[in-house]
């Protein structure tokens, strides 16, 4: 007898349905796996031999082949099991087939008959939904993240025997599980991490604001122990909460990384990936034989902290040139090419010189060289890719010391999430029909539509240039953050003290990157 | 083939494992260069001081080879001249332990014109800084070399100061004179290689060894009239070069610094064992007996802008040492982004100065 049940394989951030055959006819005994298979794949005849006995049906000696179509597609994971056995259990005549064009079958089986869970289920669901399948047979602990994105028709099961009983029942919509729905306006903060925490750096929270307002690129350059980390960990914090859809984007990553615990309900909070600096090109920007994604994909809609910038391998920090420009990593790989999207805001955070304690002459032991040197570990071309670069300062004591004063206490988070919503709304209204959302997406010609500036602004900006011998694109990102502190003051035009503070902000570049200069200790 | 003068003191002073000193006990056993070379293994061996390595290495002599080498010196723009030769400095002929020969990229070595040696730590303040450039600023206008060593810091700077005011300036370096060290001063390199000249005892191509540095600080003073220190702290460099500077009877500037800072131990030291006191560029200039024009001071400035009222209030919050930003914010009251462009006019018009991550001074 043939029969067929579909399942689906995960490819780059969607998926494909894949069609499981089954044959079972008379001949030597034998069980074949076709189809293009990776070997946890062809290892599946077994499972499902075991899994089926262990369910109380016999496994009859016959001829079986198994085909998983289309035959031309690479496949891996374990996700095809249950689809497997449904197609041989009807083949073998155990239950009836003639529902299976409705289903699709994702999960795992135990040899025991217990089914267990696999990455990538939220995909998967999505795509089956796309495809018009009616249900969809998951593992209970799938059943959660499968269900979001109002998924309907989502069954978990736990057992193949109760695969068994859902299939040969008549009413499917009992069995199936309520899906999650979306709250909005839940609060996004990340946990209990609140700006108000931290003391003093006016400049430093100033900085963090208006970048997150226009999504740009941040280097905090600062002696160790003023709270670059502490600020960086804060920031998606005062991020305008996600949407359902950004939402749903970052949960099928993490589903496809396999993040299981955190896909219980919608994601609410912004990632934030802080990879240590050790890190391999691979697992920063992904790929691999399979292409899996890397610390720019999970950070995606989020913020990736690189802390110690210097430290990191020069070439892994490269690579991050174009993904920052692109918003997405294309990896090309023999047989396929993936696209996985890696829109982040990129936080930096280094020591000013290997010692840390630059400019303060009494603390610091580095050498003019050394400090060059240290500097130099960082390449111009990956500089053009940050807007805002800003230097913190040790906290005074009497920051700290005021702790229990509450007129010393900064903004808290809610508040500076708020401001930053409606910087990010005018971006909004502004871009409606551009292919940007925020202002450090603007390409040079965006900018000469949309950072239009007056005479004396202009005179100033020539000024500066000349003076401080800015390159071209330096110049735009001076325009382009001038454009956000607008929006975040919700001005329509830009005006000088805008392009004065967004000059500010490149003024560290100038002094610590240019040839020539002397270092001058404090 | 016979060589020529020239050739006979770079091959004595590029003898391997026959250093300065004895390569002078040669010259009074043989008086001459050229007598060395023709001496036979016997003379050598009789003058009792030479090792049989350094008796070997003298006697493996090429004509050739020597030739070779210094025409490819010439080659490379770099002259050689000798002691009691033509174009060696005399004043250094004087001091104890002068060089044999020296290699000099640029103008020939001025012997004549007043001059002054201006030194200090690499690792400097923007205090020191500004009074090393100025002070060489001024003192260039005045047509006093400034001789340094083309270092970081202090050195670099006031050899910058004499080149923006059109002076001539003499760099001794602790490497071959072919040889950019530190590379980053590579545009003051080329500068001062056609507004004056770069100076070394050391053969080209030598790279920098930490020794060199001490043995080019006699140069340094033996060129100049006075020796200048602007910020030096505990164990500086500079400290040797005062040193030699005394032993060949030069004077001693300090410019004093506020006893807290460590980069000013040692020029306060200076002063308390008797080392002029360094204000103004007038007091050397005094001190060589030139005529002082009667310039603009660089100590006195006058605040000759007309500053809106904010901007005088984060102004009245600087000086000559460095305040953090965030501090100004907090004395302030002001908020941060305000600051920022006050800030950020006043240094475009050079009211107010950057010294290093977000530090602040008055300007000049």
């Amino acid at each position: 007898m043939f029969y067929r049940s579909f399942c689906a394989a995960v490819n780059g951030l969607s998926a494909q349905i894949i069609k499981a055959e089954a044959d079972v006819t008379d001949g030597l005994p034998a069980f074949h796996m076709v189809g293009y298979l990776g070997s946890e794949v062809k290892e599946a005849a077994e499972r499902v031999r075991s899994a089926i006995k262990n369910t109380g049906y016999r496994f009859p000696a016959k001829r079986i082949t198994v085909n998983l179509s289309p035959a031309d597609i690479r496949k891996e994971g374990t996700a095809f099991d249950i689809s497997v056995a449904m197609a041989l259990m009807a083949s073998f005549g155990y239950i009836k087939g003639n529902m299976f064009e409705k289903i699709i079958f994702i999960g795992e089986l135990s040899l025991d008959g217990h089914i267990n869970r696999v990455p990538g289920v939220l995909a998967m669901v999505k795509e089956a939904k796309k495809q018009g399948f009616e249900y969809c047979i998951v593992p209970k602990d799938n059943v959660k993240e499968a269900s979001l994105a109002d998924e309907r028709g989502v069954i978990g099961v736990d057992l193949l025997a109760d695969v068994v009983k859902i299939v040969m029942s008549d009413d499917y919509g009992k069995y199936t599980a309520e899906p999650v729905l979306w709250q909005a306006g839940k609060k996004s903060g990340c946990g209990d991490k609140d700006f108000s925490d931290i003391y003093g750096q006016g400049l430093l929270k100033r900085a963090a604001q208006i970048a997150v307002s226009g999504r740009h690129n941040m280097l905090i350059i600062g002696p160790p122990g003023v709270g670059k980390t502490m600020i960086a960990e804060r920031i998606p914090g005062i991020m305008p909460p996600m949407t359902k859809e950004e939402s749903i984007e970052t949960s099928v990553i993490s589903s496809i990384c396999g993040e299981y615990d955190k896909l219980n309900d919608y994601i609410y909070e912004r990632p934030v990936r802080t990879p240590h600096y050790s890190i391999s090109k691979t697992g920063l920007i992904g790929g691999g034989h399979i292409p899996k994604p890397g610390e720019i994909t999970r950070a995606h809609r989020g913020v990736l902290f690189l802390d110690e910038l210097t430290e990191f391998n020069r070439g892994v920090l490269e690579l991050l040139r174009e993904p920052l420009e692109n918003k997405k990593i294309v990896h090309t790989r023999m047989n396929r090419s993936v696209t996985y999207p890696c829109d982040f805001m990129l936080i930096a955070a280094m020591n000013p010189c290997p010692c840390g304690y630059y400019p303060n002459i009494s603390k610091c032991r580095c050498t003019p060289d050394n400090i060059r040197k240290y500097l130099g570990k960082i390449s111009h071309a990956f500089l053009d890719r940050i807007d805002i670069i800003i230097e913190a300062e040790a906290v005074e004591y009497e920051d700290i010391g005021n702790e229990a004063d509450p007129e010393n206490k900064g903004e808290s988070s809610e508040i500076i999430q708020k401001r930053v919503a409606d910087a990010e709304k005018m971006q909004k209204r502004r871009y409606k029909g551009e292919d940007i959302k925020n202002n450090a997406g603007l390409n040079a010609g965006q900018i000469k539509k949309w950072c239009g500036i007056g005479d004396e602004e202009r005179e100033f900006l020539k000024n500066v240039y000349e003076e401080w011998e800015l390159s071209a694109r330096s110049y735009y990102k001076i325009l382009k953050v001038a454009r956000t502190i607008a929006d975040f003051e919700q001005k329509e035009n830009i005006s000088l003290s805008h392009i004065q503070e967004a000059v500010f902000y490149r003024s560290a570049e100038r002094k610590l990157w240019q040839k020539g200069g002397n270092i001058i200790w404090n | 083939m016979e060589l020529t003068k020239e050739e006979y003191w770079y091959w004595l002073g590029s003898i391997k494992q026959v250093g300065r000193k004895t390569a002078r006990k040669l010259l009074y056993v043989f008086e001459d260069p050229y007598e060395l070379f023709n001496a036979s293994k016997k003379a050598l061996r009789d003058t009792g001081f030479l090792t049989d390595v350094q008796i070997n290495n003298i006697l493996c002599r090429d004509m050739h080879d020597i030739r070779r080498t210094v025409n490819m010196i010439k080659n490379r723009g770099i002259n050689i001249v000798y002691l009691s030769g033509k174009g060696y400095p005399r004043r250094l002929e004087n001091i104890p332990d002068p060089p044999l020969v020296l290699y000099y990229k640029g103008a020939a070595i001025d012997n004549e014109s007043p001059s002054a040696a201006i030194v200090g730590s690499r690792k400097c303040s923007e205090y020191g800084r500004r009074l090393a450039y100025d002070i060489a600023y001024e003192l260039a206008a005045h047509g006093v070399r400034i001789i340094s060593g083309m270092a970081y810091g202090i050195d670099g700077e006031a050899q910058r100061g004499c080149l923006a005011a059109g002076g001539i300036t003499q760099a001794v370096l602790g490497c071959g004179a072919d040889i950019c060290y530190p590379k980053s001063n590579i545009e003051l390199y080329t500068m001062i290689e056609r507004n004056g000249s770069i100076i070394s005892e050391y053969e080209p191509k030598t790279m920098p060894r930490p020794g060199f540095f001490p043995e080019r600080n006699r140069i340094v003073s033996g060129l100049s009239d006075i020796v200048a220190v602007v910020e030096a702290g505990e164990k500086s460099g500079s400290l040797i070069t005062v040193d030699c500077a005394l032993e060949q009877g030069k004077d001693i500037y300090a410019v004093p610094g506020r006893i807290t800072d460590a980069q000013s131990k040692s020029c306060n030291m200076l002063i308390k064992n008797g080392a002029f006191l360094l204000e103004t560029a007038e007091d050397i200039l005094d001190a060589l007996k030139i005529e002082h024009k009667n310039n603009k001071s660089i100590n006195k400035t006058e605040n000759k802008y007309t500053l809106a009222t904010d901007e005088k209030i984060v102004y009245a919050r600087l000086g000559l040492e460095p305040k953090h930003i965030d501090s100004i914010v907090l004395e302030t009251g002001m908020p941060a982004e305000q600051v920022m462009r006050i800030i950020l006019s006043l240094e475009m018009r050079h009211i107010i100065q950057k010294t290093a991550n977000n530090y602040y001074v008055k300007g000049v």
